[in-house]
Formats: C-alpha cells, structure tokens, sequence
C-alpha cells in the first residue's frame, strides 16, 4: 500500500475516530455553559494525545513490543498491575458510556427507553468483533465516523466569529462558577487524553506488523489526525456555544444536544446528530473493548490479536466478551448516561499520571528505543498537561459531586 | 495518627464542598431558566418540522422529570 494511502487512512481514522460519547458530552456542556472560553482544553488536550499516540506508535515500531507487554517487561509483574488497574478501571466506565450513547441514539429515533437498548447493542459489538478483523474495526468505524463531520458544517453554518474562537485558543479565567469551570477543563482533558486512544493505536501497530520505515507515517497521522480530530470537538462546542448558551441552557441531559445540529441544519440535523451519536459511540466501543482485550492478554502474555479466530485466542475473545456484557449490564440499570460519561472522563484525567507515566519512561529507555529516545518537549508537555490535568481533577471532583 | 489526620482532612474538604444557600439557590434558578428555554427551543424547532414528534415527547418527558427531581431537592430541604 503506498504511503500516501496509508496517511489518508490513518487520518480518517484520526478524524472519524476522535469524536466519542466524551468529546461530544464535555464540549457540549463546555459551550453551553462558557461560551468559546474552554476552546483550550480541547486544543491542550489534541496536543497532549497526538504526542501520546506517536509515542505508542513509536514504541510499536521500533520495539515490536506493544505497550502492556513492555511495562510488564521493564517494571515486572507487580508494578504493572497498578496501570492494568487504572487503565481498565476508567476504560470499562468509558465503554459502558459509550454503549449508553449508542443506546441514546436508538432511544431518540424509536422512543424505546435506551436501557432496552443495551443488551442489543453490546451483543452488535460483540458479533463484530467476534467476527471481523483488526482493519474493518479500525477503518471501517472510521470511515463512518466521518458523519461527525457535520458538527464543522453546523458550526460554520451558525457564523462563529473566528477572531474570538481564535482568542479563545489562549487559557483564561472563569467569569463565574470557577468549580464547574475547571472541572469541564479536567473533564475535557480526560475525554482527549483517553488512555484507550494511545494503548489501542500501540496495539494496531503491531498487529500492523509496524517498522522503522512507519515513523514518518507515525508522525504524520498522530499529529495531523489528532489535530483534525480536535477540530471536530472544537466544531461541537462552537455548536453548543451559539445555540445554547445565549439562551441560558446547559446540557443536564443528551435529550438538549441534538439542538446543536438541528438549529443550524433543521430536520437534516437531527437525523445527523442521530447518527454521529450512534456510529461515534459505537465506534469507540469496539476499540475500547478491543484495547481491554489486548491489555490483559498482552500484559499476561497470553495470545492475542484481532485477526486470529476466536477459538485460537480464547482468552483474548474471553476478556472483550465479559467486558461488553458488564459494561452492557451497567446501562440496563439506567445509569444517567450523560453523568456516567462526564465523570468516567474525570477520573481519567485524575488517572493520567498513572497511565501516562510508565510509557513516558519506556519511552526514554533505549534498551526499547535505541536511538528514538523520547525528546525534552515530548517529555515536558506529557508531563505537564498529565500532572496539572490530575491535580485540578483531584481538586475539582469533591467540589462537583458535593457541591451540587 | 496518620489515619485519623487523613479522616479529619476527608471530613474538613467535605464540610468545605458543601453548597452555600446563595449557591444553591442561583444555582437552582439557572436550572430552572435552562429547562424553560430548552423548552421554548423545541417548541420553535418542532414549529418549523426540525425534531420528529416522537423526540419533542421524549425532551418534554426529561424536562418534566428534571422539574420533579428539583422540587423534591428544594423540599428535602437542600434549597431555601
């Protein structure tokens, strides 16, 4: 395949892939409540992953460890159990947002209540990964992903002054409501800075069979792709910040976010916005119950990979099989999905140090990465953004959950 | 002694996050304002055939709950 295609595609996949039940439900609430003034948190967060996704993508090609295999390796058994933990503790709570929002926008086309959804759609996702391969969960969900492109359409349709959505790129201070305003900015944080984004591109690229001669295609679609796929969160919160912030609405439910497509699209937008919720969340889905299976088989050494017949990776199908009917068994309670999302998003950001942490120092290793060590600014913004973003979380989550 | 501080700590940040009457009640009035215009946008959006039917009855359904569930916070005392 030539290279030109494979950055195409990488960038679809950054693209379609970017936008999921968190992006969308944090830079709804964002916009509604604040205006622009959050716009950047997604682009600090874009920034943050796209380093983190070419540091994954780097450590695939030039090790041919995926990441779960070479922290067990470099920090031994017990140590790793404490990422394996976090990781897949804020990733089951994401899946089972994500499952939400897939039912959410079944809910709002039908009018069946969405947790009658839930057991259907985990058992969708299950079939397809059962029966499909590493590519179609990759690119296929991608490439339907695009449909969330209609939020850049919506946006540009409503006139946002670009001069203020470009001021806005600048850090400020609240005007009001401080709490609220940094506990969207962790929350933002949390839904960029996803771990399963940069533990499920490490794993591609094995299953890629990734080299050297990738790095340029590497850097390429993690920071372009990931730059568009903030571009699409940013649309979102454009979206939320000129229709429903001049009438005072905040989003306490996803009932009030379809009026972000239909203002500026009309009956279109709705079916739109249907759709984006559906095939963003689904998408997501597949790729984080994908990344809990590579993670606890990679980690444990068991046989792995999306393109072996189930019955040839027992253990690997065993772990995305449970997890999707856990996390499908979360929403049959009726959970508020929107309250499940914001605060799944939370608690990675206050898990970041943890997940973050050990790639950054295999990533200076050059036991694994000879001379691909890691530079200083790679380092340093990792660094930052991961520590600030728990510290504000560990701050801010007490105040949200007793403060209102 | 190293328990019993973090307790204390645990205790004295909770007692700190809770919402000051003024708080709650500005807080309460947003929520009531936000509900009323998410109910006037539908109203205009279903006036021009932007939101199916079936959608502007569920919004109105979450709207009502939302309304019940801030009324039994104000008379659970949470709110002046």
């Amino acid at each position: 395949m030539s290279k030109l295609l494979e950055i195409a595609l990488g960038l679809v996949t950054g693209i379609g892939g970017f936008l999921e039940a968190g992006s969308l439900a944090t830079s709804a609430q964002a916009g509604a409540e604040f205006g622009y003034q959050l716009i950047w948190a997604i682009a600090l967060g874009a920034i943050c992953i796209a380093f983190l996704v070419e540091m994954g993508g780097r450590l695939a090609a030039v090790s041919h460890h995926p990441l779960p295999d070479a922290m067990r390796e470099r920090f031994g058994i017990r140590f790793f159990l404490v990422p394996l933990v976090a990781v897949a503790l804020v990733s089951f709570l994401v899946l089972a947002s994500e499952i939400g929002g897939v039912c959410l926008a079944l809910q709002f086309t039908t009018g069946v209540a969405f947790r009658w959804w839930a057991l259907p759609v985990s058992a969708a996702l299950w079939l397809f990964l059962w029966k499909g391969t590493f590519g179609l969960v990759e690119q296929g969900a991608s490439l339907l992903g695009l449909v969330t492109l209609s939020f850049v359409v919506g946006a540009l349709k409503l006139h946002p002054a670009l001069h203020q959505v470009g001021a806005a790129l600048l850090p400020s201070l609240p005007t009001h409501d401080p709490a609220k305003y940094w506990f969207m900015a962790v929350s933002i944080l949390g839904a960029s800075v996803s771990p399963y984004l940069f533990y499920f591109y490490s794993a591609g690229a094995v299953e890629d069979d990734w080299d050297e001669g990738y790095l340029g295609i590497n850097r390429v679609v993690a920071g372009l792709g990931m730059t568009f796929g903030g571009a699409v969160a940013v649309a979102v919160l454009v979206c939320a910040a000129l229709v429903l912030h001049p009438r005072g609405i905040q989003v306490d439910r996803y009932e009030q976010v379809p009026f972000l497509l239909t203002e500026p699209l009309g009956r279109w937008g709705f079916r739109l916005f249907a759709a984006s919720l559906a095939v963003a969340c689904f998408g997501a889905a597949l790729e984080i119950a994908l990344l809990l299976a590579y993670l606890v088989a990679q980690g444990f050494g068991w046989r792995w990979g999306e393109n072996l017949r189930p019955r040839h990776a027992a253990r690997f199908a065993l772990v995305y099989t449970a997890a999707l009917l856990l996390a499908g068994l979360v929403i049959v309670t009726g959970l508020d999905p929107l309250k499940l999302t914001i605060f799944s998003m939370a608690l990675t950001a206050l898990s970041l140090p943890v997940t973050v942490m050990p790639l950054l120092v295999l990533m200076n290793d050059p036991d694994y990465l000879g001379d691909r060590t890691n530079g200083w600014l790679s380092n340093a913004a990792v660094l930052c953004v991961s520590v600030v973003a728990a510290v504000v979380a560990l701050v801010t989550i007490p105040l949200q959950i007793f403060g209102s | 002694m190293p328990i019993t501080v973090v307790t204390v700590t645990v205790c004295l940040l909770f007692a700190g996050c809770r919402p000051s009457a003024t708080g709650t009640a500005e807080r309460a009035r947003a929520e009531r304002h936000s509900w009323e215009s998410t109910l006037g946008l539908l109203e205009q959006e279903a006036a021009r055939g932007a939101v199916p039917a079936e959608f502007a009855r569920q919004l109105r359904q979450a709207a009502e709950e939302e309304r019940r569930k801030a009324q039994a916070r104000r008379e659970g005392g949470s709110e002046p």
